[in-house]
């Protein structure tokens, strides 16, 4: 008896430090779905994945067998942080999703993937940027003069948008000022700054429209791929990754 | 002892299975009103929404800061944690970001970021591949600039003017409500994305494959996006369910502050209350 209550007292315990986990390790049931959306693919780059809050996801559950939950449909949004959970989800089988809104560009997507019971469902979305270039890629040995940007939101009331071009690592290189913006604000013209000494890579373009106080206002960014310059560059931390540790003092959580 | 026992086992007992109840009462509510509700989609995306509360911050306007604050806590599950700790925690962003922008606080660097996510990997003995190095944090952050130019790389803000930028200056160091952003993005990262979760061998080996030569098709994803997860995207799964069963209360209490400091993020002082 008194071992049972022991127990007893461990689990109770154990519930209230840790939430509803116990509940999962104890008895896996339905799952949890996360929408996320990843910045566009770059040859040179890996996507970047962020929480995408607040999409709607549709789901049917598409296979004949199933583990746990008793729900085979569902119709919900993610909450703020992109995520939601229910037991009631079946699992340990595949599912049809649909996920609508959430991060532009991202509209409507539609995914296939298999539930495993406690587990968690990622249903990404990769978009394309706010603005488009084109020329989408240019030879950095023979960039072309101008370069057009189609979007929304260019404003030239104060002045002309600024264009300003970044590496992958955010280094700032250059800047040009547009020579044309059209009246709807859609689409803007520019001359493309010098390339020299640029390596192949693709390069974020990020869009600043004036304003009447002179603060930044970025109105959006596009990507560009420069090529004709792949002389490889040292490659990256040849340190060991930093740890918790500087000089010889140990900051441990 | 046994009746001492039984005393404090009833009642918590009893306790226990009413918040049992309650809550899942309340997720049953809640999944079935969703299932009926009708859909609603936001106006704005949070990329969106951060950048605006970024634009917002002309300066070291605590309120202004405090909704930033508020917007990238908020979409990384800080909602779900006690107020305590939460408001502990913006609360000393807000001061040191203030600070950042009078000139009176430090920027913070990719290796302050990088030394404090593999913080947890020592604290939680989490695999080889969640850590991670200041060149990795470099490329989240160069890859988040292409969603939040307002806010990523910004640096020191005067009446919303930035520092002037010389050609060839590399990103500008973090003020604090970045540098926590960052962390998050990266912990992020690491726990959901498979093209971040590599070994430092295996990151070395991507980066020079990827950059080594002109790829025949500029845009191929590095991987395609699937509602499946990988190997490790489980483990890091229950790696995460592990952490939240067996780590004291003490611990997740006090961990944000421990993360704060390694950043070097300055505690608040009796005056900046």
């Amino acid at each position: 008896m008194n071992a049972i209550l022991k127990l007893t007292l461990v689990v109770a315990l154990g519930f209230f430090a840790s939430g509803c986990w116990i509940i999962d390790l104890l008895d896996p049931s339905g799952f949890t779905i996360k929408t996320t959306f990843t910045t566009p693919p770059s040859p040179t780059q890996r996507g970047v994945t962020s929480p995408d809050p607040n999409v709607v996801v549709i789901g049917s559950f598409a296979s004949p067998y199933f583990s746990c939950g008793s729900q085979g449909t569902l119709s919900i949004t993610t909450d703020g942080e992109g995520k939601l959970k229910s037991r009631d989800w079946l699992a340990n089988g595949y599912w049809n999703f649909q996920r609508i809104g959430g991060h532009t560009g991202c509209g409507l997507r539609q995914a296939f993937g298999y539930a495993s019971c406690g587990g968690t469902v990622p249903l990404d979305c990769s978009p394309a940027l706010t603005f488009g270039m084109t020329p989408e890629s240019i030879d950095v040995n023979a960039p072309p003069a101008t370069a057009t940007f189609t979007g929304e939101g260019l404003d030239a009331t104060y002045g002309m948008p600024t264009i300003e071009f970044y590496d992958e690592y955010g280094t700032f290189f250059n800047q040009t000022t547009a020579s044309y913006v059209s009246a709807d604000g859609t689409w803007l013209q520019a001359a493309v700054p010098s390339l020299a000494g640029l390596y192949s890579g693709t390069y974020t373009v990020v869009i600043v429209n004036a304003t009447a106080d002179g603060s930044r206002n970025a109105v959006g960014t596009a990507s560009v791929w420069v090529y004709g310059n792949d002389m490889l560059p040292p490659p990256p931390d040849p340190d060991p990754d930093p740890g918790p540790c500087v000089g010889g003092i140990c900051q441990v959580y | 002892m046994n009746r001492n026992l039984k005393k404090l086992v009833l009642p918590l007992l009893a306790f226990c299975l009413l918040v049992i109840g309650l809550t899942w009462a309340g997720k049953s509510a809640r999944v079935h009103s969703e299932s009926q509700a009708q859909p609603e989609i936001q106006t704005k995306s949070g990329v969106q929404r951060i950048n605006d509360k970024a634009k917002a911050v002309k300066g070291p306007d605590k309120a202004a800061i405090r909704g930033l604050t508020d917007e990238i806590m908020s979409q990384y599950g800080w909602d779900d944690a006690p107020a305590a700790v939460t408001e502990s925690v913006k609360d000393r962003l807000v001061s040191a970001e203030a600070k950042f922008h009078n000139g009176n606080h430090k920027g913070i660097s990719e290796t302050d970021v990088s030394r404090a996510v593999n913080g947890f990997v020592a604290k939680f003995n989490t695999p080889d591949y969640s850590r991670t190095s200041p060149s990795e944090v470099k490329e989240v952050r160069g890859r988040l600039l292409t969603l939040l130019p307002d806010f990523v790389g910004r640096g020191r803000v005067e009446n919303g003017k930035g520092q002037a930028k010389k050609a060839g200056s590399q990103i500008a160091e973090m003020s604090p409500v970045e540098a926590a952003y960052t962390t998050m993005a990266v912990v992020y990262q690491k726990l959901n994305n498979p093209d971040f979760q590599k070994t430092q061998a295996e990151r070395r080996a991507s980066w020079i494959e990827k950059h080594s030569k002109t790829p025949a098709f500029p845009n191929k994803p590095d991987s395609e996006p699937s509602a499946s997860q990988t190997a490790r995207q489980q483990e890091m799964d229950g790696v995460l369910k592990r952490v939240a069963s067996t780590a004291s209360i003490q611990d997740l209490f006090t961990l944000p502050d421990k993360v704060l400091d390694v950043l070097g993020i300055e505690r608040q002082k009796k005056e900046d209350k």
